[in-house]
């Protein structure tokens, strides 16, 4: 009676600890391994309030992305925009559509149930924009006649523009699948549309040009929603 | 890390969105040029002579746009708004002063030169004509009838 007692007991202690220890193995595989795949669809909130602020601004950008492995997403944008250069000697206004198409790379090991990235990411732009020279005043340095101002309005329709970004970012879930991003973009023009005695003063999605090289600048500032398919 | 990142990213921003090289027109950037003159012997035509106090004169304004130098080459402005344009040449030496008139046309055209200094204007198919006097330029020479830089004289007066 008193054996039968004791063995109950050492054999009832090796099944709990057993049942317990199974259970913290199936506990641990549901919170590591498994992350969320999906599509993450967004809008640039930056420029609808660069449109409100700007007199000489108006655009708008989408963004989505696609997650590939663990590191990898396919990425891409597409928007429209409208900029004037109203200076004292030149007014000009650009306006037209662009799309950029690429992938990131998440560098940051997120810690349990977290979801947040330091990203890097390759772009590939296309532009598709009309420009329009409105008025323009004659450089001179002598002040004996007086300045030409010329209001000859001249519109170069169908042009574009190609280039290739460099993105850097971070991205944050602040709710449950809905993130915030912000990221700055490095641009290097690869080709664009010649005009007729004249200059493309802007790029939709390549932002401002410039005189003396070919390198272009921006920023983007996105609110997105992940749309939870698979869980990998 | 995120907050350096997020500094970096504000930094970058803000100098993207500060003014750049390309606001200002350089001095050194060739813009509208000027109409170069130079002044030769009319008895030894390859060799240059200086005009003793020399004043140059737009008619449509009275302004000088040279006064009372003695100099053997002037650079003097061309109008962008008008094909045709006529100055004053005044010599003075210790006489009386003598001048004659000139009338210069040609053809005008607008060429982009960038964002900060837009556009200039050259000028094609120079001719000179003068008042038929001859008080003191007995002949003018048009050495270039295109005005596009300042690198070499575009026209010669011998007197």
């Amino acid at each position: 009676m008193r054996h039968k007692h004791t063995l109950l007991f050492f054999i009832s202690l090796f099944f709990v600890t057993a049942f317990a220890q199974s259970q913290e193995e199936v506990a641990t595989d549901t919170l590591s391994k498994k992350t969320k795949y999906g599509l993450r669809i967004g809008a640039d909130i930056s420029k609808p309030l660069r449109s409100l602020l700007e007199d000489d601004y108006t655009g708008f950008e989408v963004v989505a992305d696609f997650r590939l492995t663990e590191k990898f997403y396919a990425a891409a944008e597409v928007g429209n925009e409208q900029k004037d250069f109203f200076e004292p000697n030149l007014n000009a206004t650009t306006s037209g559509s662009y799309a950029k198409i690429g992938v990131d790379l998440n560098a940051h090991n997120n810690w349990l149930g977290l979801n947040n990235a330091i990203f890097g990411g390759l772009r590939y732009g296309f532009s598709s924009f009309k420009q329009e020279l409105l008025a323009y005043s004659i450089y001179t340095n002598n002040t004996v006649f007086p300045p030409s101002v010329r209001i000859e309005p001249r519109e170069f329709n169908g042009l574009t523009a190609h280039w290739v970004e460099l993105v850097l970012g971070v991205k944050t879930e602040v709710l449950n699948n809905l993130y915030l991003s912000i990221n700055v973009q490095l641009k290097r023009k690869l080709s664009e549309s010649e005009l007729d005695n004249f200059d493309n003063i802007f790029i939709p999605g390549f932002n401002s040009t410039n005189d003396f090289s070919e390198f272009g600048a921006g920023y983007g500032y996105s609110i997105s929603y992940l749309i939870p398919l698979f869980q990998k | 890390m995120l907050k350096k990142i997020a500094g970096l990213a504000a930094f970058f921003i803000l100098i993207t969105a500060g003014c750049s090289k390309d606001d200002i027109c350089s001095q050194d950037t060739p813009t509208t040029p000027l109409l170069i003159i130079t002044f030769n012997d009319i008895n030894n035509p390859t060799q240059r002579k200086t005009v003793p106090g020399l004043t140059v004169r737009a008619t449509i304004n009275n302004q000088n746009v040279v006064n009372a130098s003695s100099t053997d080459s002037i650079a003097i402005p061309l109008p962008t708004g008008a094909d045709i344009t006529e100055y004053r040449f005044i010599r003075s030496t210790n006489s009386e002063p003598v001048s004659d008139f000139y009338t210069f046309t040609y053809v005008r055209e607008d060429v982009y030169v960038n964002r900060a200094c837009a556009f200039k204007t050259t000028y094609t198919n120079l001719t000179a004509a003068g008042d038929g006097t001859a008080d003191w330029i007995f002949r003018v020479e048009v050495n270039n009838q295109t005005i596009e830089d300042e690198t070499q004289a575009h026209l010669t007066f011998f007197h």
